[in-house]
C-alpha cells in the first residue's frame, strides 16, 4: 500500500499531538480530528505508530485516545511509579496494595451494571465509598485461609489492619495518616487522570465520561478479558 | 376480557413509581429523628418544599448548592416549622434530603411496571434531581442541584396540569388581561409564560445531557415526547408574541406620548406603564427564549442521532460483570492483588520525561526576580484549586500592604494632630518598610488621599451603612481601609475628618533604597505633602 506524503505528516501530527495531551478532542483540533476520523490511511498510520509506542489508539465517541498498554512502563504507570503517586514515601507494599484495592472498589461501587452500559451510579460520596471499603476489607479477610495469607505476606487482614490503623478524622484532613487523607490522596490522583470529578467542598465523586467509555469499551469489553486472567494468573490459551 | 383500559399502564406507573420511590426511600428512616421530624407527614411536607426550591432555582437558572438548600431549609426552619434546629443540622437535614431520599444515595432508580402488551414487568427509569459542577463567584468549585424532567413532572402534577397545554392556558389568561387592561396581572402572566419556556428549554437541555451520558437510557418515547412538545411551542410562540409585543410597545408609546404632550400621567397610568414596560421586556425575554428552543431543538436531533450511530458499535461490544469476574475472585484471595495494576494501566497516563536542552544555559539572562515569579507560576498552575487560593493570599497580603501605609500616616497624624512627610520621614530614621513596601503601593496611597483632601469619617460611616458593600473584594479602596483601619484601632476612634493637601512651595522629600514591584532598587523624590486629623 502506498501513503501520501500529506498522510504521513497529518499521522506524526496526530501522534505527537496525543503523545502531548494523550487525547484528541474533536473540539479542541478539528482539522486533526477530522483527518484522522475520515480518512482511512492516516488512521491507520496513526494506529500503527501507536503500536510501535506501545500503546492502543481508540476512538471513543468524539475523542480519539492513546492508551498505554498494560507493559508500557514510559507512557503508562508501571508498579513503581504507581506507588510512588499513590502512597507516602517510606510505606510499604502493604499500602500498595489497599490503594490499589480502593481504585477496584470504587470501579466496582460505579460499574457494577449488566445494561446497555455497566454504569450503576451517577455519583458517590467519600464517606460511603471509606465503608465500602471497610466492608470489603472485612469480608476479604473473612474469606482467606490463614495458611495461605502465611506463606504470601499479601493478606486482607493485614489491609484491613492497615486500613483500620489510620485515624479517621473529622471531614476534610488532609493528612497522609488519616483514612481521609488516604483516600483524598487517591482521589486528587484519579481527578488528574481526568477519571473522576471530585469536588472536595461536598465530598462528591462523579466519573467523567472518560472513565465511563474505558470501562465501557475497554476495561469491561470481553475481547480484554485475558487481562482479568493475568491477573487470576490462568493461562490464556486463545 | 377487553383490557385495553390497561394501556398507558406503565405511563401510569412512572408517575405512581416516583411517588412511591419517594415515600420508599423516606419512610423508615430513622435519620429523621435527629432532626425532630417525627411524623411521617412532617417529613413528606419538607421534602416536598426543598424540591420545590430546587425547582426555583432551577426556573431561575441559578447555582442552587448544599449551602442554598441548606439556608432556605433554615430560613424555612425559623418561619414555619420552628424546630430546634442549628445551621449545620439544617446542612445535614438537607443533604439527607437531597441524595439520601431525592437522589438514592446516587443509585440509579429503577421503578418495575407491569406492561400488559408484553405481559412482563418494564424498567422505568425515575430521577428527581440530577446535579452538575459549577464554579461560584468564578473560581469555587462546588456541586449544584437541578430538577430532571421527571422531576418537573412530579412537581407541576402536584399543581399544574400537564405540561404542553399549560402554554395555552397561560397565554389565554393573559390576552384576556391585557384586554381587560390589567396589566398588573398580565405581569404574572407573562412571567409564567416565560417560566413555562425556560422548562421546555431545560427538558430539552436534560435530555441532551442524558443522551451524552448514555444514549439507550433515553427512550424514542421520550425523545418522540420532546420533539413533538418543542414543536408546538416552536411552531405557536414565535408569531404570537412577536405580535403581542409589537400591541404592547405601541400601548406604551401612546402613555408616554399621553405623558409628554396632554397631561401629567396619574398614580394608577403610571403603573400601567410600568407594567406595560415589564410586560414588553419580559415578552423579548420569551422571544430569545423561543429562539434557544428553536436552535437546541436541532442541536438535540442532531446529538441524538450521532449518540445512537455511535451506540450501535457500542452494542456488539460484549462485557463481563467486574464483580463476578474480578472483584468477588479477590476478595476470595488477596494474592490476585499483585498484578492488579495490569488491569488498571490503560486507564492511567504518566507524564512523559524531559529533556534537558543545553542551549537553554547560553539564553540570555532576566533578571533574577522576574524569573522567580514566572518559575512560581508554573509550579502553581497544574492545581487550579490551589492557583486561586494563591491568588487570594498575594491579594490579601498586598491589601495589608495598603493598609499599614496608610496605618503609619494615620497614626503620625493623630499623634501630632498634624504632620508632613518629610516629619515622617525623619521620625521613621530610616526604615520605611512600613510606610513604602514598594513604591508603587505607598504612590497610590498618596495619590488617594490627595484626590480626597477632605474625608469625612461620620459621612462615610452613613454611607456604608446605606449601602450593602461587598466586604470580600481585595483591591484597595481608600474610604474602606479607613473605616476599617479606624474601627480596629483604638487610638484612631475618635478621628472625624482626614485632610490631606499637597505643599507646593516646599523642597520635595527624598526616600532611598525603596523596593518596586519591578524588583529594582529605587530612590525617589516626592513633593511634600501635609496631614491632617481632626
Amino acid at each position: 500500500m502506498s501513503y501520501e506524503l500529506d498522510e504521513i505528516t497529518l499521522s506524526q501530527s496526530i501522534f505527537y499531538y496525543l503523545i502531548e495531551n494523550r487525547e484528541l478532542k474533536e473540539d479542541d483540533e478539528i482539522s486533526l480530528y477530522k483527518a484522522y476520523t475520515e480518512n482511512e490511511n492516516i488512521m491507520q498510520l496513526v494506529k500503527q505508530q501507536g503500536n510501535i509506542a506501545k500503546s492502543v489508539i481508540e476512538r471513543y465517541g468524539n475523542i480519539i485516545y492513546l492508551i498505554p498498554k498494560e507493559d508500557n512502563d514510559y507512557l503508562g504507570y508501571s508498579k513503581k511509579n504507581l506507588k510512588t503517586a499513590l502512597c507516602k514515601s517510606g510505606s510499604t507494599d502493604k499500602d500498595y496494595y489497599l490503594s490499589q484495592f480502593v481504585i477496584l472498589t470504587l470501579l466496582v461501587e460505579f460499574y457494577d451494571g449488566h445494561g446497555s452500559s455497566s454504569k450503576t451510579r451517577e455519583f458517590m460520596r467519600v464517606g460511603d465509598l471509606l465503608n465500602s471499603i471497610s466492608d470489603r476489607l472485612k469480608e476479604g479477610s473473612a474469606n482467606a485461609d490463614l495458611e495461605s495469607e502465611e506463606r504470601d505476606g499479601l493478606a486482607f487482614s493485614n489491609m484491613l489492619e492497615a486500613f483500620e490503623a489510620l485515624r479517621s478524622e473529622e471531614k476534610g484532613s488532609r493528612a497522609k495518616t488519616t483514612k481521609e487523607g488516604f483516600i483524598y490522596n487517591i482521589l486528587v490522583f484519579l481527578k488528574k487522570q481526568n477519571l473522576i470529578d471530585y469536588i472536595e467542598e461536598d465530598e462528591m465523586i462523579k466519573t467523567t465520561k472518560k472513565l465511563d467509555q474505558f470501562m465501557d469499551y475497554n476495561l469491561l469489553n470481553k475481547k480484554n478479558y485475558h487481562r482479568v486472567l493475568a491477573v487470576l494468573g490462568v493461562e490464556d490459551n486463545e | 376480557m377487553d383490557v385495553s383500559f390497561l394501556n398507558k399502564f406503565t405511563k401510569r406507573m412512572k408517575f405512581v413509581g416516583s411517588y412511591a420511590f419517594l415515600f420508599k426511600n423516606s419512610i423508615a428512616k430513622t435519620t429523621w429523628k435527629q432532626y425532630r421530624f417525627e411524623d411521617f407527614f412532617e417529613q413528606t411536607n419538607i421534602i416536598f418544599a426543598v424540591l420545590l426550591y430546587v425547582m426555583e432555582q432551577s426556573l431561575k437558572d441559578e447555582p442552587c448548592t448544599m449551602d442554598d438548600i441548606a439556608g432556605f431549609i433554615d430560613i424555612l426552619n425559623i418561619q414555619s416549622f420552628r424546630k430546634q434546629l442549628s445551621n449545620q443540622q439544617c446542612k445535614e437535614l438537607g443533604d439527607f434530603i437531597v441524595n439520601v431520599i431525592l437522589s438514592n444515595e446516587g443509585k440509579v432508580m429503577y421503578f418495575k411496571g407491569f406492561d400488559f402488551n408484553d405481559s412482563q414487568y418494564k424498567d422505568i427509569h425515575i430521577s428527581f434531581i440530577g446535579n452538575k459542577i459549577v464554579y461560584i463567584d468564578g473560581d469555587i468549585r462546588r456541586t449544584s442541584y437541578y430538577l430532571t424532567e421527571d422531576g418537573y413532572n412530579v412537581l407541576l402534577s402536584t399543581l399544574e396540569i400537564e405540561s404542553n397545554m399549560l402554554l395555552n392556558i397561560h397565554e389565554m389568561i393573559f390576552k384576556l388581561h391585557i384586554e381587560k387592561a390589567s396589566y398588573d396581572k398580565a405581569v404574572d402572566d407573562v412571567k409564567n409564560i416565560f417560566n413555562q419556556l425556560r422548562i421546555q428549554l431545560q427538558r430539552i437541555q436534560e435530555a441532551m445531557r442524558r443522551i451524552k451520558q448514555n444514549a439507550l437510557s433515553y427512550s424514542v418515547l421520550d425523545y418522540k415526547t420532546i420533539l413533538d412538545d418543542n414543536l408546538d411551542t416552536i411552531g405557536e410562540t414565535g408569531k404570537k408574541f412577536s405580535g403581542y409585543r409589537e400591541h404592547i410597545r405601541e400601548k406604551v408609546k401612546t402613555f408616554e406620548e399621553q405623558d409628554i404632550n396632554i397631561k401629567k400621567l396619574d398614580k394608577k397610568d403610571m403603573d400601567n406603564l410600568k407594567n406595560l414596560r415589564i410586560i414588553e421586556e419580559y415578552l423579548s425575554r420569551v422571544i430569545d427564549e423561543h429562539q434557544s428552543i428553536l436552535r437546541n431543538h436541532f442541536e438535540l436531533k442532531a446529538l441524538y442521532t450521532k449518540e445512537l450511530e455511535s451506540l450501535s458499535q457500542m452494542t456488539l461490544i460484549k462485557r463481563f460483570n467486574l464483580r463476578n469476574e474480578l472483584f468477588d475472585k479477590i476478595l476470595r484471595d488477596a494474592r490476585y492483588l499483585e498484578d492488579i495494576d495490569f488491569f488498571t494501566r490503560p486507564l492511567l497516563n504518566q507524564e512523559a520525561e524531559k529533556t534537558y536542552n543545553i542551549n537553554k544555559s547560553v539564553e540570555i539572562q532576566k533578571p533574577i526576580r522576574m524569573k522567580l515569579n514566572d518559575d512560581e507560576e508554573e509550579i502553581i498552575s497544574f492545581d487550579e484549586d490551589q492557583l486561586e487560593a494563591e491568588k487570594i493570599e498575594k491579594l490579601k497580603k498586598k491589601l495589608s500592604f495598603y493598609n499599614n501605609t496608610l496605618l503609619v500616616i494615620l497614626l503620625y497624624a493623630k499623634k501630632n494632630g498634624g504632620i508632613t512627610l518629610s516629619e515622617i520621614k525623619e521620625s521613621l530614621n530610616g526604615d520605611y518598610t512600613e510606610l513604602i513596601p514598594t513604591v508603587e503601593i505607598f504612590k497610590e496611597v498618596v495619590i488617594e488621599l490627595i484626590k480626597n483632601p477632605t474625608i469625612d469619617i461620620v459621612e462615610l460611616r452613613r454611607e456604608r451603612s446605606e449601602h450593602i458593600s461587598d466586604s470580600s473584594v481585595l483591591e484597595f479602596q481608600l474610604n474602606e481601609s479607613i473605616l476599617n483601619l479606624i474601627d480596629n484601632n483604638f487610638i484612631l476612634e475618635r478621628i472625624k475628618k482626614v485632610n490631606t493637601y499637597r505643599k507646593v512651595d516646599s523642597l520635595p522629600v527624598i526616600f532611598e533604597n525603596l523596593n518596586s514591584d519591578t524588583g529594582r532598587i529605587k530612590r525617589i523624590h516626592c513633593s511634600e505633602v501635609y496631614f491632617s486629623i481632626e
